[in-house]
């Protein structure tokens, strides 16, 4: 995106709008990615907001010489690879799984961003519909469960299941997700704009 | 609205969530082979399905929004703290220059003044800060944070004479005629001239004397053998509680690390790592779970660095978690 630069000379004069909006933008993904590595996703949330605090602080004096969000990514690869490094397992680990450059990036930050998106998607779902994706997928119950637990028909859970599925399938498209950026972009810095 | 929605989004969810019938698997792979668009509708909904394998809610994503807000408030009130510091070491210095310029004239002028009563001055080296000054006769003093040492404000004839609170390292300028004395609660160092670390500060149950050259006499309440004579790379520690001292030999230099403002740790337990980041941030630590005070640690802190920094570089090497609310911590 060509607007991250203008992001993030926002932020280096210390701008806290443009700071959230960099949140808003990337932290699910980079949780996400992160998450790919380590598995844990309580952990792989407190190293990302390290990144965050990490830029908050060192604003005035960061050095981005890539694109934002490749800045992001790599941060967030190198918190994954220190935290891995340090977890008493580190050996084993890397015997298993050959960490270092084995897996291409590229194709799993594609991943952490659809995954986000999807992530989003599930957020934005009406609530009863959220509810009942939320039991099913993650606390695997069973329709006739769920039906059960909420006190509504097993005809219910089946058809809130289809629109649950049909939404998030729908937000799989990458140019959604640029339009939503630049919504948000937009939405925060619009006093900002009008000068132009 | 829900009449809108054709079979096939309902099959495809049943299906991927394993609430589906085998004959209705059929008729769903049937649906697929219909048509292109049909089965680019499936794999769509596969993709979608894992990718929701995790989750974070709305709410969990705004507490992390606030957790890091609160971080960077509390830096900022570090930070604030240390500016406020800066200038009290700043107004600490302008304070020393004056009886340092007394010192001097007393010690070019007469001595015979000695038979007045002799008053102490008093400086302290700030929380997060270490003070480095020069006496009048060119000995050179570091005072580690929140350390307080006391000389006379008049030029004895017989002997130099400071007294110790905390941490202090010493480059004792040499004068056989007038050794110097480094007195601390229980212990007394006599020096004539040489290079040591002596930790005493009046919370702990003990006091470390270094010695990195030269050579000096320690005297302590109850010992049988002092005054103990150091040798360089030998260190004396002298417990409150026993009354005994042991001399071991060790990295010198590694005790007096903190000069650089930095602080060395090497296989330190936490307890010990705890007292001295207290110390420097002025702040009280509680440990929640006790098992973590036996845990034992190496590394570095640097002066310059934040709490937040200092408490994640512990997090790196153990699973830990800290709670922070106004000047405390709470360790689980």
């Amino acid at each position: 995106m060509n607007n991250d630069s203008e992001l993030m000379e926002k932020i280096s004069q210390g701008h806290e709008e443009s700071f959230t909006t960099l949140f808003d933008c990337y932290y699910p993904s980079l949780c996400f990615y992160t998450n790919k590595y380590i598995h844990d996703l309580d952990e792989s949330r407190s190293l990302i907001q390290e990144i965050f605090i990490d830029i908050w602080i060192k604003r005035n004096s960061l050095q981005i010489n890539q694109s934002l969000k490749a800045y992001l990514f790599k941060s967030a690869h190198n918190k994954a690879r220190d935290y891995l490094k340090h977890k008493a397992i580190e050996l084993k680990y890397e015997n298993e799984h050959p960490f270092a450059e084995a897996v291409s990036d590229p194709d799993l930050i594609e991943e952490a961003e659809l995954n986000a998106r999807i992530n989003s998607a599930i957020n934005e779902l009406p609530e009863k519909c959220r509810e009942i994706f939320i039991l099913c997928r993650f606390e695997e119950l069973r329709y006739s469960e769920i039906a059960s637990r909420l006190e509504i028909s097993v005809k219910t859970v089946e058809m809130q299941m289809g629109i649950a599925l049909k939404k998030l399938r729908t937000k799989l498209s990458p140019n959604q997700h640029i339009q939503i950026l630049l919504h948000l972009f937009f939405k925060n810095n619009r006093p900002c704009l009008q000068g132009n | 609205m829900e009449q809108q929605l054709p079979d096939y989004e309902v099959q495809i969810a049943a299906f991927l969530s394993g609430n589906i019938s085998s004959s209705e698997i059929k008729a769903l792979q049937d649906w697929q082979n219909l048509s292109d668009e049909n089965s680019q509708i499936f794999n769509a909904a596969v993709k979608a399905w894992k990718g929701s394998s995790s989750k974070l809610s709305k709410e969990e994503i705004e507490q992390d929004k606030l957790a890091i807000n609160r971080s960077l408030i509390f830096q900022r009130a570090i930070k604030e703290e240390r500016v406020k510091k800066r200038f009290r070491l700043l107004r600490m210095a302008a304070i020393f220059i004056g009886p340092a310029l007394l010192a001097i004239g007393w010690y070019l002028g007469s001595t015979h003044l000695q038979t007045q009563p002799i008053t102490w001055n008093t400086i302290t080296a700030p929380r997060k800060h270490i003070a480095i000054f020069t006496l009048a006769d060119g000995t050179e003093i570091w005072l580690n944070a929140g350390t307080t040492l006391s000389y006379p404000s008049v030029n004895l004839i017989d002997k130099r004479e400071v007294k110790l609170n905390g941490e202090g390292y010493f480059k004792v300028t040499k004068d056989i005629n007038k050794p110097f004395y480094v007195t601390t609660q229980n212990t007394t160092v006599r020096v004539l001239g040489t290079s040591f670390n002596i930790k005493a500060y009046a919370e702990e149950q003990q006091i470390t004397t270094t010695l990195e050259e030269g050579s000096i006499d320690l005297t302590a309440p109850n010992g049988a053998k002092t005054p103990y004579l150091l040798h360089p790379g030998e260190q004396a520690i002298y417990k409150l509680n026993s009354g005994e001292t042991t001399i071991n030999k060790v990295d010198a230099t590694r005790f007096s690390a903190w000069r650089n403002e930095k602080f060395l740790f090497k296989d330190a337990d936490l307890k010990t790592i705890l007292t001295e980041l207290e110390r420097l941030y002025d702040i009280k630590i509680h440990i929640v779970n006790p098992k973590l005070e036996n845990l034992r640690f190496r590394g570095m802190f640097s002066y310059d660095q934040d709490l937040l920094d200092a408490f994640e570089t512990l997090k790196r090497s153990v699973k830990l978690n800290y709670t922070i609310k106004d000047r405390e911590v709470w360790l689980e």
